[in-house]
């Protein structure tokens, strides 16, 4: 039979986790809608971007701009992996991590090289304790992503492929879906896929191909406007996925707080059913004990 | 005159949107101005100040810009840059 001391320990100690853990859950849940109107402002520009782009992919070949070109043959390959500073938020960095290493063990053993920019101390930990040396870092930005951070990985990305360094970079990232759901995203960044831009454009907006009529005058020469235009349109992407990270971190640990609270009050309650029993059998005990020695003594 | 829609965006932030007569922005080869049904055009920009006149022989709305790019197509002006600001 268990101690009622002991009994009593346990439930002192799992309610003040619960109390934790509700905290963090209404942290979260606050942090959610912040970073979800950043989403919202952020995205009128990515769309024009996008919009943009196409009116010009149309127009140009993909041998216009080396950001285009697609290599055959892949030598080294550059993967961007997107988590969080902090944890507990359930899968959330586990799921990409995961998926990025996968990729790395995939591509080594048909002889590609890869390197790794690591954004969020989770991603920094996770690759220096497999040896894994990345080639940028960032830290401290997972709840808010600078321009500046984006910049600098879109910069490196552009310079290492137009030298030939690096024949492709992947991005991979959560993708806030909804408030409850986060979904990996796997992206090829570079080269510019025009065929999926288009593709991406043709269903939320129809509308985006008639606003982008035949006789579309550049200026200066379509592929110049191309080579400005391309670097913008990867930081854009970039950036999007950062805050769009930013967001599934948020919303991933308001669900794994919830479901910890939650856990939280059914041990609370499953403990204190324990502790009454144990209390009860005590006292029943201890009747029985005096009934016994007072029948005793009136014999 | 017949108005337009012109939007000024940031990755940050929707700068302007709204109803307007003219607009002038300081494309890489030279200052451009638009007015309602404007042929279609993609331009990029050089660091400058972007006019906005909402009305016809109103005042002007100034914003500085830094990379930019502007598309113009029969009824919307966007213009995109890394930073604006009004004046």
């Amino acid at each position: 039979m268990p101690n009622l001391h002991d009994i009593e320990k346990r439930i002192k100690s799992v309610s003040s986790t619960k109390q934790i853990t509700r905290t963090m859950e209404m942290v979260a849940g606050a942090k959610v809608k912040y970073a979800t109107e950043r989403i919202a402002v952020a995205t009128p520009y990515a769309e024009s971007m996008t919009e943009m782009l196409q009116g010009v992919a149309a127009r140009v070949q993909a041998s216009e701009s080396p950001l285009l070109e697609k290599r055959s043959d892949v030598k080294r390959m550059l993967v961007v992996a997107v988590v969080s500073d902090r944890g507990l938020a359930g899968g959330f960095n586990s799921n990409v991590l995961r998926t990025v290493e996968k990729l790395i063990r995939a591509k080594k053993a048909q002889g590609v090289e890869v390197d790794v920019i690591a954004c969020g101390k989770k991603a920094i930990g996770f690759f220096k304790y497999r040896k894994i040396e990345p080639v940028l870092d960032f830290k401290d930005l997972s709840a808010d992503p600078t321009l500046e951070e984006a910049n600098a990985i879109a910069d490196y990305a552009v310079k290492a492929y137009e030298e030939g360094s690096i024949d492709e970079v992947v991005l991979v990232y959560n993708h806030a879906k909804n408030a409850a759901e986060q979904v990996l995203r796997e992206e090829v960044i570079l080269p510019v896929d025009t065929q999926a831009v288009m593709a991406a454009a043709a269903d939320p907006a129809e509308a985006a191909t008639d606003s982008v009529p035949a006789g579309l005058e550049f200026e200066p020469e379509p592929a110049e406007v191309l080579a400005r235009l391309l670097p913008a349109y990867l930081r854009t992407s970039i950036y999007h996925a950062l805050i769009d990270s930013a967001a599934g971190e948020q919303s991933a640990r308001r669900s794994a707080m919830h479901s910890a609270t939650e856990n939280a009050n059914e041990m609370v309650e499953t403990l204190s059913r324990l502790y009454n029993r144990v209390r009860q059998g005590a006292i029943t005990t201890e009747i029985s004990e005096i009934v016994g020695g007072a029948a005793a003594l009136e014999d | 005159m017949a108005k337009f829609t012109c939007d000024i965006a940031t990755p940050v932030a929707k700068c302007y949107t709204g109803e307007v007569h003219y607009v002038s922005v300081p494309g890489t080869e030279g200052e451009m101005g638009f007015l309602s049904g404007h042929v279609p055009l993609v331009s990029t920009l050089s660091d400058g100040v972007v006019r906005i006149q909402e009305d016809e022989g109103g005042s002007f709305k100034e914003f500085a810009v830094e990379g930019g790019y502007v598309q113009v197509s029969g009824t919307k002006v966007i213009i995109l840059a890394d930073k604006a600001e009004q004046r």
